[in-house]
């Protein structure tokens, strides 16, 4: 029985790792091709550059070379952690760029993603505790409201309202901690939200269970049985939605950090697109992409061995 | 039924019937709004620029002295277009990679579902937002990258769906009787998920919007003097500390559609499954 049950571990492991390692190439190879197709020159823009120094700026950048070698030129770099020179800032390495803004971004991203669960989890047991009671009902119509809301749009009425209208934090920028709280709060409204509605609604089911009547016949209080018996049933649903969390967050903190001039990786892609900055946008497409499909593949890692429903279905099918 | 659960029904399906007012409100205002209005959408006076809202511009002016009214029924227009556009897109790439992936071979479908859990993998946005750039902002290019990113969630539901119901009794009697795959496919699958696929496509939609304006707003969606509803919030947004109305009414607009999408979305969920209704 141990010997299946670490096959099944090593089976599924080693196809998800498959998964992440072609998704990262397909990633690579895509962002590579589509970004020498974007029409235009990067060094094409104030002022008209002659056709010597145009021809000599192609030849350092190695863009004289053929696509194809352009891109294993780049694959062999990357291996080495390379990831080139932006064009745009010159002489300026891109993993400096990337080891400057990630962790603003990531302080940023951590701060709302802690916020989104804390109140999504409290939000949610709160709104299941008083199911269908006057409670819940407001709980639910509050975060009908929070789903509707785009980030772009919860982020310019709280820096409205709070930094130019009340003046209790700073309007943009980022350094001490004051500065974090908007934007944090704008990111992490919508899966807030979004976390809230799937923690109530599993709490709920989990309520219906055979087990918990038994707790409840044993006069255990309503929180001691949300405590003890139900959060670590219903939060599994919920660690299965962080890696689209994760992914959430990552896509609002593009607007966000736009919205609140905050330096971060967001904010960096941006203008990077808008200056055609190959290398740049080709680092940080692929910076994102690992970080992203890396948590998703811990994210699966860790469902896996929380669960263990999904190895028995498993070994069923 | 008990007491609480026909109360609770009814409080569903009000919900729901209002939120349908609501959005078939906003239709006949994208499409009609424009007839209604006193001013063409892309006329400029720079003697009325920056007006607040008052009886001859309805929703106030931008500051080319556009009018906000009829730039936000066309925006609706171009929003909704988008929004339905893709969905729609999805719907048909969706459902029938979903019916072939569930209904053909187990060896097709493993394959077929490996290929969805790459691409997945890959976040989308990094790819839509590549694909504008080389394929320059607007309307199609919208549409297209939204449609290309959007289909995967559909399909996988749908071959859920597909998978429970195939070894039921009365597909394996069709089966029996000689009918084609199509036809099972058509006449027997596909109503049965039918609930399935309007409560996926009610979140699509809402989801297509939320990614419109949010193109919109990096200067990604369709560009001027067309606009979208993200593309006159982001205008406003310039302009928030002098003229706030001008980006009330988008923005309002933008959330009252998503919330009304929302709530159908929800309302019709409770109607098709009576397992979820909590």
């Amino acid at each position: 029985m141990g010997d299946r049950d670490f096959l099944m571990t090593t089976h599924f492991l080693i196809k998800k790792a498959f998964i992440f390692v072609i998704s990262l190439t397909m990633v690579i190879t895509l962002t590579f091709f589509l970004m020498h197709l974007i029409p235009g020159d990067p060094f094409m823009e104030e002022q008209m550059i002659s056709e010597e120094i145009l021809k000599a700026m192609h030849h350092d950048y190695g863009l004289d070379k053929p696509l194809i070698m352009q891109y294993f030129y780049y694959l062999k770099g990357l291996f080495h952690l390379d990831l080139g020179f932006s064009f745009k800032y010159q002489g300026r390495p891109v993993a400096q760029i990337i080891s400057e803004a990630f962790p603003i971004s990531f302080a940023l991203g951590i701060q709302a993603l802690l916020i989104a669960l804390g109140g999504g989890l409290i939000g949610g047991s709160i709104a299941s505790l008083y199911h269908r009671k006057w409670q819940d009902q407001a709980i639910l119509a509050f975060l009908a409201l929070c789903l509707s809301v785009p980030a772009f749009l919860s982020a310019t009425l709280f820096q409205y309202l709070f930094a130019m209208q009340l003046d209790l934090f700073p309007v943009a920028r980022w350094g001490s901690f004051s500065h974090t709280i908007l934007p944090s709060l704008a990111l992490a409204l919508f899966p807030f939200a979004y976390l809230a509605r799937l923690a109530r609604t599993n709490i709920i089911e989990v309520l219906q269970q055979d087990y918990i009547v038994t707790a409840r016949s044993k006069g255990l209080s309503q929180w001691e049985i949300l405590y003890k018996h139900v959060l670590k049933n219903a939060l599994l649903p919920v660690v299965a939605y962080l890696g689209p969390l994760i992914a959430a967050v990552f896509m609002g903190s593009f607007v966000i950090e736009k919205i609140f001039g905050i330096p971060g990786l967001g904010q960096w892609l941006v203008t990077s697109i808008g200056n055609r900055d190959y290398p740049l946008i080709m680092g940080l497409a692929i910076f994102y992409s690992f970080l992203l499909m890396g948590f998703n593949f811990l994210v699966d890692c860790v469902y896996y061995l929380l669960d263990p429903r999904i190895k028995k279905g498993e070994s069923n099918g | 039924m008990g007491k609480c659960d026909r109360f609770f029904f009814f409080k569903v399906n009000s919900t729901l019937v209002f939120s349908l007012c609501v959005l078939s409100a906003l239709l006949i205002f994208a499409i009609a709004g424009p007839y209604l209005a006193l001013h063409s959408y892309d006329e400029t006076n720079l003697a009325f620029k920056n007006l607040s809202p008052d009886s001859r511009f309805w929703f106030g002016t931008d500051e080319l002295g556009r009018d906000l009214f009829t730039r936000c029924c066309v925006g609706a227009r171009i929003s909704l277009i988008v929004a339905f556009a893709a969905t729609f897109i999805d719907l048909v790439l969706g459902v029938s990679y979903g019916m072939i992936s569930g209904y053909g071979s187990q060896k097709m479908d493993e394959w077929m579902m490996s290929f969805i859990d790459i691409l997945q993998s890959i976040p989308y946005l990094l790819i839509v937002i590549l694909l504008i750039v080389l394929m320059g902002p607007g309307l199609i290019t919208v549409i297209c990258a939204l449609a290309i990113t959007g289909w995967m969630n559909m399909a996988r539901i749908v071959r859920g769906q597909v998978l429970q119901l195939k070894n039921q009794e009365f597909v394996i009697a069709a089966e029996a009787y000689g009918a084609s795959k199509s036809r099972i496919i058509i006449r027997h699958l596909l109503p049965n998920v039918r609930g399935q696929i309007i409560v996926v496509l009610m979140a699509g939609i809402s989801t297509a919007l939320f990614t419109e304006a949010f193109l919109s707003f990096l200067g990604l969606g369709v560009q001027a003097p067309v606009a979208s509803w993200g593309t006159l919030a982001n205008d406003g947004l310039l302009a928030l500390r002098y003229y706030p109305w001008r980006i009330f009414f988008p923005a309002f607009l933008i959330c009252l559609t998503i919330l009304s999408l929302n709530l159908i979305g929800d309302g019709l969920r409770d109607l098709f499954d009576e397992r979820k209704k909590i």
